[in-house]
């Protein structure tokens, strides 16, 4: 794969683009997992769930 | 971090929303079930509506509303 680096695919991206859009793609999943984190937090310590 | 070759096979126009698009969709599922499979997130919901209206009995006789 990273021989061909200047190869543009199918989708109009090359190897690299595809990696910095899923780096991004990756940091807003973390971002989301860590408010649903807090959320469920906050959730056990305010509700009945799980008491 | 390897999946990014996804992106060299499914345009980012299109798998981007339909991505986001889903996690809404599995968001609002569980809260649907959590809200009618319990009786604390309704009554979160409802609130403490007898509370309220004493608070405002006063105000709602002087203005003739209650």
């Amino acid at each position: 794969m990273s021989g061909d680096a200047d190869k543009v695919y199918s989708t109009g991206l090359t190897f690299a683009e595809a990696e910095e859009l899923h780096k991004h793609l990756i940091e807003g999943t973390r971002s989301f997992g860590a408010i649903a984190l807090l959320a469920h937090v906050l959730a056990f310590a305010f509700s009945p769930w799980l008491h | 971090m390897n999946q990014a070759r996804i992106w060299l096979v499914v345009k980012p126009s299109v798998g981007v929303p339909i991505l986001l698009i889903a996690v809404v969709i599995a968001a609002l599922m569980v809260h649907v079930m959590i809200l009618t499979h319990t009786t604390w997130f309704p009554a979160f919901l409802q609130g403490h509506a007898r509370a309220a209206m004493n608070l405002l009995a006063p105000a709602a006789s002087m203005l003739g509303l209650a």
